[in-house]
This record gives C-alpha cells, structure tokens and sequence, in this order.
C-alpha cells in the first residue's frame, strides 16, 4: 500500500517537475521572441500554452485521486496540497507567457527599441521562474528564499519601465499604442515574477510546513 | 540418517531377540522330550523287573508308586484296565486298541505319544509285556513346544528389555561415529580428508563442481570490474533508468555532466554499473531524470527511447553542449527503461563553426579576384579595350591571379599547419638574427617604394625550428609592419632573449590596432579595416598562419598596439629553445 503510494508521490513530483519546465520554456522563450523580435517562436509559445493546460489537468487529478484514495496525512499532504496550489500559479504563468506571445506577434514595432530595461526585466522573471523551479526540484529552502527576494528586483524594474514608457509618450504621441503593448508585456512580466514568487511561497511550506501569509497574520 | 541407522539396528535387535528366543526353546523342548522318554524307557524296564520279580501285579506296589507322579497303567492281556494311578481302573475303556499296547502285545514293548490339547500337553507312554503276559504301562508328560514357548517369555522379555537398554546407547553412538564425518566434511575442501571410499565420487564430482562454480564467480567478478573501470572511466557520461525514468545507475562522468553530487543524493549503484535494483534517492525520494535535466527535449528524448526508438536531443550544462542519445533497454512490464549516453560536442560545434566560417570565408576571397579576372579578360574579349590599354588590363588580370596564388598558398600552408604533425616539419637550428636580415633584404624594395625604412638589432640567437616557417612568420609580420605603416614610417626587427626565453620582435610606427580587435586579428580572414585591405593586397591569412608557425614552435605571441601609434608584436619561444642553456646540447 505504502509502495504503491510512494511511487505515486515519486510521479507526482515528476509531473510537478515537467510542468515547472514547460513554464521556464514558455517564460524563456517569450523573452527570446521579444529579445530577437522573433515572432514565429511567439506564435509557437502560444500554441505550446495549451501543453500547460493539459498538465495542470493531469497534476490536479493526480493529487485529487491521491487525497481521496491514500487520504495522506502530516509531510505527504503537505507536499500534495502545496502541489495543488502551485500548479495554478504555474497555469497562470504559463497563460500570461503566452499572452506576451501574443502582443508580439500582433505588434508591429519600431526597429529601434527605446532604452527601457524591459529586456532586463524578462531576463530576471525568466530568472525567478526558472529558479523557484530549481528550489522545488531541489528542496532548497534557501533558494525558495532568494526567489522571494529576487521579487522586489522585479518589481523595481516594472516602475523604471513604467516611468520610461510615460516619458516616451510624453515626448511622442505617436508612441502610445506602441507603448501600452510594452506596458502591458512589463506587467505580465511583473506578474509571473508575483506567481514564482507564490511557488517558491509554497516550495518552503512543503519544506517547513509554514506558509508566509499565515506567519504574517 | 542417524535414525535411519539407528531404526534399522533396533529392528534387526529385535528380529534377532525373537529368532535366537524361538531357537532356543525348541532346543530345549527337543532335548526335554528325549530325556524324558530316555527315563520313561528305563522306569518302565525297571518296574517290569520288580513286578517280573514279585511274581505278578503287585497292586500294593503299584499304588505306592502313584504317589511319585508317574502314571502307571496295568493291562491284562484282553486289554482291560486292571490298574490305574489316576484313575479308578474298572471304570477306564479297553486300552486292547491303543497303539503302545498293541505294540508290547505283540513285540513285548510299545511307544506312542499323544497331544492333548486341553492342557497343552504331550504325553508319552511306554509299554512293556510282563511275564505274567499283563502289560505295563508308563506315562510321562512334558509341556509342548508352545507350553515352553510362553513358559519362558517373561524371562525373555526382561532379557530382551535388558539388551534393548544397552544396545540402543550403543547403536545410537555407533550411528553418530558413523554419521560423524559426513557432518565433518569440509564441502569446500571436499577431498581434504575423504572418511568413506563410497563417498569419494560423489566428493569429487562436488570438488569439480566448486571449482566450476569459482571459475565462473571469477569469471564474473572480472567482467564486472572490467565493466566497472570502463564506464566509470569514460569520458562520455551514461546514466540508466527504469520504467518510471527514475535513475538506477549513473557513472563518473555523468555525475559531474549532471551535478548528481550537487544535488545530494544518495544510493543507487556507486561505482557499481550494472546492478540494477533500486534507483538513486535522497531521503526516500527517487531520483527522476527530470530532477536533473528538466529540458523538453530530453524528455522527449527519453519518452521516444520507451516507446522503443532511439531519441537524439542536446543539452547544455554548465555551458557546455552535449549530445544526448537515448536508446530503449526491453523491460521485463511494458514500460522498459532507457540507457542514456551523453557525449561532450562541445568543441566539436566549435570547430565546426569555424569550418564553416573559414569555407565561407575562403569560397568569398576566392571569388573576388576571380571576378575581377573574368570581367577584365571579358571586356577584352569584347574588344572593347584600346590596344594601349591592352597591357594595362593584362597586368591586372596577372596581379589578380597572383593574389589568387598567392591566397591557394596560404591555404594550403594553413591546413597543413593544421594536420598540426610535427614529424612532416624538419626541425634544426636557426639563428634569428640573420633570418631578419635576410627578410628585411627581401622587403626593402617594396618598404623603400613608400620611404619606409626597416631596421634589424639585436644579438644572435639560435632556437631548434622548422626554417621555412620562421621566415614566413618574420616575413608575414614584417610585411603587416609595412603594408600598415604610413608612407615613411620605421619597421625594427629586434631579437633578444629574456630570462631565458629567445624572442623576436616586429615594431612598426603604423597606423595601429584598436583595442577591440586584438582578440580577433589572428583569426582567419579578419580584417581590422575591410575596404582598406583590399587596396593593400593581403589574404587575411598572414597573421593566422603566424599564429599556428608560433603554435607549432610552442612560443607565444604577445601584441602591443596602440592606434595610430603603432604596433608590437613579440613572438616568445618557450625555455628551452636556447641551445646554450640546454644541459648537454
């Protein structure tokens, strides 16, 4: 019975693993397509999005099937739950990467990029995604922490590309559509950083059975 | 075995017991009966004598008689009973009829015996004729075979309790001494000390046998380790999973390959490829591919290799690339697992690159002179050319076509410097000094044409090399030196040697090098300024085949350039070119 459980969990981490990898390939390659201008990759990551869906599907009902049937208890419902709970923060990750695809593919922008940090910015929520990743494959509390560090560097760079992008209306008007759609890739890139930052949230809760919003209560 | 043996004495105990008990009666009984009628025979007569002597049947003698226990019958002649110990004569039938009478009636004297069965008994009886013509009868009864038969058993039965006793600690003593060195046998050394001759086939063959059994370990253990030292020695990493993908056995290099160390887990096969039982873990967590490669493509690699092909994807780790090649192992339930071979392609890509960099390259300046030659010679052939110009256009198409020449030259040297075989090079000894004398003698024409002028100092200095080569680096750099100078300017070729190490040096006052292009003009057709080399001539080779001649000498190559100032560039040959210092040179 323990066994056949075991091995269960050991698939249930081997999901969590692949999906965690599929939203580091979309994340990664959105900021590749937005790097390059490329937009045929763009157009490929919103098609891969659905992958994502589908895994988060497949992840839900594994945990829902091991609750039901094993009725866990202790570190093993820890570690099922804090899985339930990161697969949607992965979901969106995944939905909000594709998102960018899509602005990138539709937008038709200038040659010459302005000089606004939102390469930087991608690069670092690539980052962020990548390593909460990385802290649950490797149970690392300490790498879950620096993830949720690393999150006020985001955040800074969203308010430098926010307060860039309104000094390049104000002196161009012409500009504005063209930098609402960056405004609004900078804040999708803000949010997966928010949603790695809730995974890497949840990676210390399996670890040490607390969850920060319960200790700041 | 023991009881076996032991059983076996006790049954035969007994059998024995019972036999020797059965013969022993019978004996007896035998040897009763003839004593008894030995003495009935001699009663009889003797009684016969008394009576014969007393004249007739003394009945009072007779009566007397009965009390000494034998029974004493008279009969008269016709038969009847005229006296009886035990009983009451006139009572008893005609005895005329019973054998023994009939008998002494008619030979004088008569035996019989009879059986009976009511008391277990056999009677005999003996009978003589008187003289008196009465006959007299005697009886004797013994017990019979059966009556000594149970008469004794009691007897029997307490002796046999009592063999029984001391035999069967004797017995069980004797199946142990005889059981003992079976129990003893040494099965490893089985012909050490062989107890039974009957045994030693069996020993033998079980001496064979074990050998055989060693031989194979043996056999086993080798090629386990042989197994071991190769794929914990290789270079390419090799990692095997099972049907979940969890990884049962990885060796050396692909635990560096994929930081196993790093991630702390523990188990599995270390050292130990081949034993596949359970997959590497860390804290009761298996180890899954995925844990330490979560890329797509070697997932679908791998899924690819349990689906029974063979997948190919790369990786990267740790910035390096790795060609991953994942092939299906049959498992014995549906999913199989998977063997994956990671080879390090790294500096192959490298050099592939610069292969089709360098073709690209080479197809390019190949391309351009030839361009040049056919439009000349085809607005020639067009007669479009004035017979005046005719030589003018000729010695274009020459110049072209020596710049050709002289870039086939440079590639054919180039790739022979890449075959990078030092056997094809004859070393001997140069001296430097005279080398650059005889370059900048070579040069100074063309370096006068632009008032530039070449000087050579130093001291003499002898280093092991291959001639042609050297001169072509000294002429190569010598000729950079010039053909990047400004008109009038100074080339000096130096030769020194510095704590040991001999090096030779080409200045010029040129128009320089920028920072950003130091790292890259000894690449293969790198031009600092590309329309400007064009008018210098140059195959964007000369500095890369000085850079391979250096390469070959194992000397170094230092480069000092400011722009517009000049440039230095110092080729530094290793320690122990200098014969002088050399121990015994």
């Amino acid at each position: 019975m323990r066994n056949r459980f075991d091995a269960q969990l050991a698939q249930l981490n081997a999901e969590m693993i692949q999906m965690g990898s599929l939203c580091e390939r979309a994340i990664g390659g959105a900021v590749k397509a937005l790097v390059e201008g490329d937009s045929e990759l763009a157009a490929e990551i919103m098609a891969q999005d659905e992958e994502v869906n589908q895994q988060e599907k497949n992840i839900e009902s594994l945990c829902l099937k091991l609750l039901l049937q094993q009725q866990p208890v202790a570190r093993d419902l820890r570690q099922i739950s804090s899985a339930l709970k990161m697969i949607t923060d992965m979901e969106r990750i995944g939905d909000q990467a594709a998102d960018i695809a899509e602005i990138l593919v539709m937008e038709n922008r200038p040659v010459t990029m302005p000089n606004i940090p939102l390469e930087e910015m991608g690069k670092a929520t690539s980052k962020m995604v990548t390593d909460s990743v990385e802290a649950y494959v490797r149970k690392d509390l300490e790498g879950a922490r620096a993830v949720i560090e690393y999150d006020d560097v985001v955040d800074k760079l969203f308010d430098e590309v926010k307060a860039e992008l309104i000094n390049l209306i104000s002196q161009n008007k012409a500009n504005g559509e063209w930098a609402m759609d960056l405004l609004m890739i900078a804040k999708y890139f803000e949010r997966i950083g928010d949603h790695a930052t809730n995974i890497a949230e949840w990676v210390e809760f399996s670890i040490t059975g607390e969850h920060r919003s319960e200790r700041e209560l | 075995m023991k009881n076996k043996i032991l059983r076996s004495m006790c049954a035969l105990l007994l059998l024995l017991l019972a036999a020797m008990y059965a013969i022993f009666c019978v004996v007896m009984y035998r040897q009763n009966v003839s004593t008894a009628k030995e003495q009935l025979r001699a009663e009889t007569v003797y009684l016969k004598e008394i009576l014969d002597g007393a004249g007739g049947s003394d009945i009072e003698l007779l009566n007397h008689l009965a009390e000494v226990g034998t029974r004493v019958t008279l009969v008269e002649a016709d038969g009847d009973v005229v006296f009886d110990t035990d009983g009451v004569a006139a009572q008893m039938e005609n005895h005329a009829e019973r054998p023994e009478i009939e008998a002494a009636m008619e030979n004088g004297w008569g035996e019989a015996e009879r059986y009976s069965d009511t008391f277990q008994e056999q009677n005999f009886y003996y009978a003589v004729a008187l003289d008196n013509g009465q006959i007299l009868r005697l009886a004797v009864s013994t017990d019979s075979v059966y009556g000594t038969l149970s008469g004794q058993f009691l007897l029997a039965a307490v002796l046999a309790c009592a063999v029984f006793l001391i035999s069967i600690p004797a017995a069980d003593r004797l199946a142990r001494r005889i059981v003992e060195p079976i129990n003893q046998l040494d099965l490893r050394n089985p012909l050490q000390n062989v107890a039974y001759d009957e045994l030693s086939p069996l020993l033998t063959r079980l001496e064979k046998q074990n050998r055989q059994i060693d031989e194979q370990m043996e056999a086993l253990r080798a090629r386990h380790a042989e197994f071991t030292a190769i794929t914990e020695n290789m270079q390419e990493g090799l990692v095997i999973l099972n049907g979940h993908l969890q990884v049962l056995s990885i060796n050396e290099s692909a635990r560096k390959i994929l930081g196993v160390d790093r991630h702390g887990y523990e188990g599995g096969t270390e050292g130990k490829m081949g034993e596949k039982d359970r997959p590497l873990e860390k804290e009761g967590v298996p180890l899954h591919i995925l844990n330490l490669n979560r890329s797509q493509e070697l997932l679908q690699a791998v899924r690819e290799a349990q689906s029974g092909r063979s997948g190919r994807c790369q990786i990267e780790e740790n910035g390096r690339k790795y060609s991953l090649l994942a092939s299906p192992v049959a498992g014995e339930e549906g999913r199989g697992g998977v063997v994956i071979f990671l080879l390090d392609v790294t500096d192959q890509m490298e050099a592939e690159q610069m292969r089709r960099e360098f073709s690209a390259n080479v197809s390019h300046e190949l391309k351009t002179p030839l361009t040049s030659i056919s439009g000349y010679a085809e607005i020639m052939e067009n007669g479009m050319v004035k017979a005046e110009d005719v030589s003018r256009f000729a010695g274009r198409i020459h110049k072209e076509a020596l710049r050709l020449i002289q870039l086939v030259e440079d590639i054919i040297q180039l790739s022979r410097l890449d075959e990078n075989n030092t056997s094809t090079w004859a070393h001997e000894s140069v001296e430097l000094l005279s080398l650059c004398r005889e370059v900048s003698g070579r040069l100074a024409s063309q370096a006068g044409k632009r008032g530039i002028t070449i000087e050579v100092s130093g001291k003499k200095e002898t280093v092991t090399g291959v001639r042609r080569l050297l001169d072509e680096m000294i002429t190569n750099l010598c000729d950079n030196a010039v053909k990047y100078n400004k008109d009038g300017g100074k080339v000096s070729l130096s030769v020194g040697e510095d704590r040991g190490r001999i090096w030779v040096s080409v200045a010029d006052t040129g128009i320089g090098i920028a920072p950003e292009h130091h790292g890259r003009i000894f690449e293969r057709f790198y031009r600092v300024d590309k329309s400007h080399s064009r008018e210098t001539g140059g195959t964007g080779l000369g500095l890369s085949i000085v850079k391979h001649a250096a390469a070959l000498h194992h000397a170094q190559i230092e480069l000092e350039s400011e722009e517009n100032k000049g440039t230095r560039i110092t080729v530094f040959f290793p320690e122990g070119e200098n014969p002088r210092r050399k121990p015994q040179a």
